[in-house]
């Protein structure tokens, strides 16, 4: 089931265009991702995406305009965790997470039975129940990324926007964070995931989107998209490439510079 | 894992209750205290009209004194607490972000050119457009720059012109009686306000209270960042409009009748957070009653220690609340900046 299509989506911000005619879709278990130097657009057409952002095209959201739908009901179907995870105030983690049940609850509602377990179910998935009565403020970045997800987690959206949800993060959590994501989408639900590591969008991804310029390059399996004239394009870099346990890497060797890149 | 969460709730509750409990209380000891102590059957005695002296005291003096008090005191600490949850900083507070002090050049300049005697709304109407104006230009000036201690020096500057203009206004003021009469909006006090002066400003103090405890999800949302909250689905033009329109009719209608009164607000958070923790919309209904109970117990000290000439309720809170706030600003700098 297709829950996102985006037909040729274009943001102008400041008098210059940013996204330029991007189509995509995602469909229910796929998770994606989206790759591209900095300053393609990458985060851009993310928000645009999420209704954050004033974009010219069209976005429907499991076959409807996303325009129609309602401020609440768009936050039960789509969930965003945007860059940075930020918190203004060390509220505790489980007062965190529960944030992602406020498109669920009517006003004035306490939460009820099915909020509680989707917070806790959430949780359990990302690994934080034990921190469950710490203070944001007290937590590493590894756990706070894992948080942040969480609090996406429970929204229990059937579309995730995720916009670089591994940034600085160790390996061990960039792993962690992969699987969790991986595991997500495989439970039915359609992930948009931006990323600067290739090997992990490679690796974990059922297709990559590489932007440049705000436009879309290419689209597709990692083996195609990851091309090394799509590499020298985008990224202005040579990579060394191999397989391990039947998944490819993609490891960034070499600039390439001004005068090189015509031979590259 | 859910007995947690009951556990959460239930102190919530219980601080609540506490501070009910207090703020009652203090209202109590208002009725009671004063030059002349009064029994509590004295004060049931006024309360009916039984007997005319003591009707006099307890309706027209300390009556109107002690539920302003309390509304004065709920505005202020429930302003304090939406406004440091809407614009995600510690340090914002009516009195400190120049609100109160534009709400007092509002209700001079009422006085001033006479709007005031023509009809009784407009004193609190031009303390309410003081209130607004300055509320919805620190909310602009937050929008642009997200620095915490920006939005604080944008409030002192705004807090330090509406102080001047109110001063400019005291300077050329036509009689000695108008003076008077003005002094009260720089310093703030329950002294000599009626029945009257409650019901003026009841209604608009209400209206705002609403609109402030009703935010509380969407500043909930915001500790998240506004992009994020967006996502979850709350409309941010409608909440910076709740907030800011919340705080402008309880600032501006409290100081309407008291004149400006600072750092009830700021104070009122901040004694709860260690408690019910740092959520915004968890704050708001506490906040608001130990406002109350904070401005109250500051007039029962103003009313029972001894001065040659009764203290301003204004100047007390101040003595209190500045160097509360110095001490918020040394220890939060790291934090801030």
């Amino acid at each position: 089931m297709t829950l996102l299509e985006a037909e040729r989506i274009s943001v102008d911000l400041g008098g210059r265009t940013v996204v330029n005619q991007v189509s995509l879709r995602a469909a229910a278990g796929q998770l994606l991702a989206l790759i591209g130097p900095n300053g393609a657009g990458k985060t851009t057409l993310l928000a645009a995406l999420a209704g954050l952002r004033r974009f010219r095209g069209s976005v429907r959201l499991r076959g409807r305009p996303l325009a129609t739908l309602g401020r609440r009901e768009r936050a039960r179907v789509l969930a965003y965790l945007p860059q940075g995870h930020i918190a203004h105030w060390p509220l505790t983690v489980r007062r965190l997470v529960e944030l992602g049940r406020l498109p669920h609850l009517a006003p004035w509602r306490t939460p009820v039975a099915a909020d509680r377990l989707a917070v806790e179910e959430a949780m359990q998935r990302t690994d934080i129940a034990e921190l469950a009565e710490r203070p944001f403020d007290t937590l590493s970045g590894g756990e706070r990324a894992r948080v942040m997800l969480a609090r996406v987690l429970a929204v229990e959206a059937p579309l995730v926007l995720a916009d670089e949800p591994v940034a600085a993060l160790d390996p061990y959590h960039q792993l962690r964070v992969m699987e969790l994501l991986r595991d997500y989408a495989d439970s039915g639900a359609a992930l948009v995931v931006v990323l600067h590591d290739l090997t992990l969008a490679a690796r974990f991804c059922d297709e990559l989107l590489l932007l440049r310029e705000g436009a879309l390059v290419a689209r597709g399996p990692a083996d195609e998209v990851l091309s090394a004239v799509h590499l020298a394009e985008a990224y202005r870099v040579t990579a060394l490439r191999g397989e391990h346990e039947d998944q490819r890497y993609v490891l960034p060797w070499r600039r390439l510079v001004a005068e090189e890149s015509g031979d590259a | 894992m859910s007995r947690v969460v009951d556990a959460d709730v239930r102190r919530g509750r219980r601080v609540i209750v506490v501070l009910a409990v207090l703020a009652t209380g203090l209202a109590l000891a208002g009725l009671l205290l004063g030059p002349l102590p009064l029994s509590p059957w004295q004060v049931l005695t006024g309360l009916i009209g039984g007997d005319e002296r003591l009707a006099l005291i307890v309706l027209e003096i300390r009556l109107p004194r002690v539920v302003l008090g309390w509304m004065v005191g709920a505005s202020l600490g429930l302003s304090g607490a939406a406004l440091q949850g809407l614009l995600r900083n510690p340090l914002a507070e009516p009195g400190i972000l120049g609100v109160s002090a534009s709400a007092g050049l509002g209700a001079v300049l009422a006085l001033y050119f006479g709007l005031a005697q023509v009809s009784a709304w407009a004193l609190p109407l031009c303390a309410l457009g003081g209130a607004l104006l300055a509320t919805a230009s620190l909310a602009v000036l937050a929008t642009r720059d997200p620095n915490p201690l920006g939005l604080i020096l944008a409030g002192l500057a705004v807090s330090s012109l509406a102080v001047a203009l109110t001063s400019l206004a005291l300077n050329l003021a036509p009689n000695p009686l108008a003076l008077s009469e003005m002094v009260l909006w720089l310093l703030g006090s329950l002294r000599d306000r009626g029945l009257n002066d409650v019901a003026l400003a009841a209604p608009f103090m209400a209206a705002g209270w609403v609109l402030l405890l009703s935010a509380g999800r969407g500043l909930d949302a915001l500790t998240l960042g506004e992009e994020a909250a967006r996502s979850l689905g709350i409309g941010l033009g409608g909440l910076r409009a709740q907030v800011i329109g919340g705080t402008a009719l309880a600032v501006g209608a409290a100081t309407a009748v008291t004149g400006a009164i600072g750092f009830v607000g700021l104070i009122a958070p901040h004694l709860l957070r260690p408690w019910l923790g740092h959520q915004p919309g968890r704050l708001l209904l506490p906040s608001a009653l130990a406002g109350a109970v904070l401005l109250m117990a500051a007039d029962l000290l103003v009313r029972l220690v001894p001065t040659r000439q009764e203290l301003m309720l204004g100047v007390v809170t101040a003595l209190i609340g500045a160097p509360f706030f110095l001490h918020l600003l040394l220890r939060g700098r790291r934090t801030l900046s």
